[in-house]
């Protein structure tokens, strides 16, 4: 599980560096003024348009994908991996239905403390249960279980078998009932 | 057999994802071959010298979108319409010398591949685009630095580009020069090629597994898996049993069924919807094939090309033809007069070959003494080719048995004149 969120980091630069290429200005969207050349155009653009986090794993994805390093970067992060998602199938081989684990790492964050450290350092640390899930490719769910002596909502994770979603959310409404946790009726506090 | 999709990525107008899906790593077919037949020129002849040119692999792809540039307004134009159509890229091994025999591998792969309605071939479309690789190199040396030429959308560009591309590479090394492994484009007014982009920067295209497209499994009889029904199994054995005739065992079949050379039959199966033509007449007639095949070749075809017509709008249909056949092969009508009743034909005349010749009278008089008469006019009435002819001016033979044909308006039996006016000159 510790080496998940380094094989997440990789893999998800090198998606969002894959999916991001549509953003050209050329088609749709926000198109830069500058019209020294295509390329020129291509870079104004797309640094307007994105901001420091997605530039930061646009330029690391194309790093990971770039010959030299297909097989150190993303192939490897493809390797760990498969051994994260045989992890948990073999978890759930030994007759395990549902996984249950903490959401985060602590009650929700205010903003003033979440902004306090970057956003990859920040994912690096408050991600840690949640996207060793998607490298594996289960089903999972947060369900708020109960206020924290501080007055902030805390949430378990459920984690379900692989193609197993209807369990895994007949579980969690099951669970939901049992904790009844105190929702805020936002529609009628707004009057 | 398995193949997989990558991602190729690169930023350009025409590619509006910003990469091409593509099978880089493991493409859906390699170690493939074709054989072609290429016309090689030795003392004015050309005879066909069959060749191998190997494929290194098959690959599908998608289309990016078409860019046209407006140097005048200086910008360019997006056609985005084709983009993300499926391709199929065929990569051959560098197994050609010359354009003629690039040329020859093209036509020959659109044949098969318009047999097999998997492309309509026309180049200039852009349903098949050639993008050639040249270089030289000094025999047992290994290959030079390569230049690409994209783009080429007629047979005759494949030609004349790679033509041009090996002269100037070999004149570029001649004087000392180098060759850099650039991208050109094939300029048609002009028959050169020119530098497209700057490509001395090697690109990175970044390849990633396509994540949306699962791998692609090709079986066999031997390899059919259970448990998937007939739609979802593609069975490359099932596939080859049913193919039509391809265009190799067509003219195999045209040679030894009616002992036509190896041009004759390709001519036949080259083009859509001869060989049938030429069949229907032949079999219907039980004729001479080569007779047939000379008045197809030469005449019916000359006027179809001149006109711009398939074969299948041709207003002399197989019927007509093989009757015009039938009175050629009887000497009831002699070549000649033949070609002038297909041009009444071609020019609207809708009716029958034999009523044609007979409204014009343009029966062939075989009439050994009608010629005699035709003979010893012409030769009354020039002294001096007949005094020429005797004195030992063979040649002017031909003169005289022309004066004869145009007193016969052209009915005359060929041979017959000749046999009979040679008999009447030397009696004297």
């Amino acid at each position: 599980m510790q080496y998940s969120i380094v094989c997440y980091s990789v893999l998800n630069a090198c998606e969002v560096a894959s999916n991001m290429a549509c953003y050209d200005g050329i088609e749709f969207g926000h198109r830069a003024s500058t019209s020294d050349s295509t390329e020129a155009l291509y870079a104004s653009t797309r640094h307007q348009g994105f901001n420091e986090v997605v530039r930061g794993r646009i330029l690391a994805g194309n790093y990971f994908l770039l010959k030299r390093n297909y097989d150190k970067y993303f192939l490897q992060a493809q390797r760990v991996r498969r051994l994260i998602s045989q992890d948990f199938a073999n978890i759930f081989k030994e007759g395990i239905d549902v996984l249950l684990t903490p959401t985060t790492l602590s009650d929700a964050m205010s903003y003033t403390d979440y902004i306090s450290e970057d956003n990859r350092t920040r994912c690096e640390k408050e991600d840690l249960f949640t996207q060793p899930v998607n490298m594996a490719g289960l089903p999972a769910i947060n369900i708020p279980m109960e206020i924290s002596t501080s007055g902030l909502p805390v949430g378990l994770q459920l984690i379900g078998q692989s193609f197993k979603d209807k369990r895994l959310l007949t579980i969690s409404k099951w669970f939901e009932h049992q904790v009844n946790f105190p929702y805020s009726d936002l529609v009628n506090s707004i009057e | 057999m398995v193949s997989k999709f990558d991602r190729k990525h690169y930023f350009y107008a025409d590619l509006p994802a910003g990469y091409q899906i593509t099978q880089h790593r493991q493409p859906i077919a390699v170690n493939g071959y074709l054989k072609y037949t290429s016309l090689q020129s030795a003392k004015g002849n050309q005879r066909p010298v069959k060749k191998m040119a190997k494929i290194l692999q098959i690959q599908l792809e998608q289309d990016s979108g078409k860019s046209l540039h407006d140097d005048e307004l200086r910008r360019s134009l997006i056609d985005l319409n084709r983009a993300g159509v499926g391709l199929m890229e065929i990569v051959t091994a560098p197994d050609f010398s010359t354009g003629t025999e690039a040329a020859a591998f093209i036509k020959e792969l659109l044949l098969i591949l318009q047999t097999i309605k998997v492309c309509d071939g026309k180049m200039s479309e852009g349903s098949l685009r050639v993008d050639a690789n040249v270089s030289v190199h000094h025999p047992g040396q290994p290959l030079g630095v390569r230049t690409e030429v994209k783009n080429l959308n007629s047979i005759t560009g494949v030609t004349k580009a790679i033509d041009f591309e090996i002269k100037r590479q070999i004149s570029e090394l001649e004087k000392g020069n180098e060759i850099f492994n650039e991208t050109k484009s094939f300029d048609y007014v002009t028959g050169k090629t020119v530098t497209m982009r700057d490509k001395e920067r090697l690109q990175d295209y970044r390849f990633m597994p396509e994540p949306n497209l699962l791998p692609l499994r090709l079986y066999t009889n031997d390899t059919l898996p259970t448990g998937l029904s007939d739609d979802q199994i593609v069975n490359v054995d099932k596939l080859r049993d049913s193919l039509p005739l391809l265009p190799a065992q067509k003219r195999q079949a045209v040679q030894d069924k009616y002992g036509l050379s190896y041009n004759q039959a390709q001519f036949l199966v080259g083009e859509e919807g001869l060989l049938e033509y030429f069949t229907d007449v032949v079999e219907e007639t039980n004729r001479d094939p080569l007779l047939t095949y000379n008045l197809l070749a030469n005449q019916v075809l000359m006027y179809l090309n001149r006109e711009d017509i398939s074969i299948h709008n041709s207003p002399v249909c197989s019927k007509r033809l093989k009757e015009l056949v039938v009175l050629l092969s009887h000497k009831t009508i002699s070549l000649n007069t033949a070609k002038k009743v297909l041009e009444v034909m071609f020019e609207g005349d809708t009716r029958l070959p034999p009523d044609i010749v007979e409204h014009h009278n343009w029966k062939q008089i075989t009439d050994p003494d009608k010629i005699e008469e035709y003979c010893l006019d012409a030769i009354t009435k020039n002294h001096k080719l007949v005094s020429l002819y005797k004195g030992g001016k063979k040649k002017v033979f031909q003169n005289l048995v022309g004066q004869v044909h145009k007193m016969a308006y052209g009915r005359a039996e060929p041979n017959l004149v000749n046999e009979i006016l040679k008999k009447k000159l030397d009696q004297m």
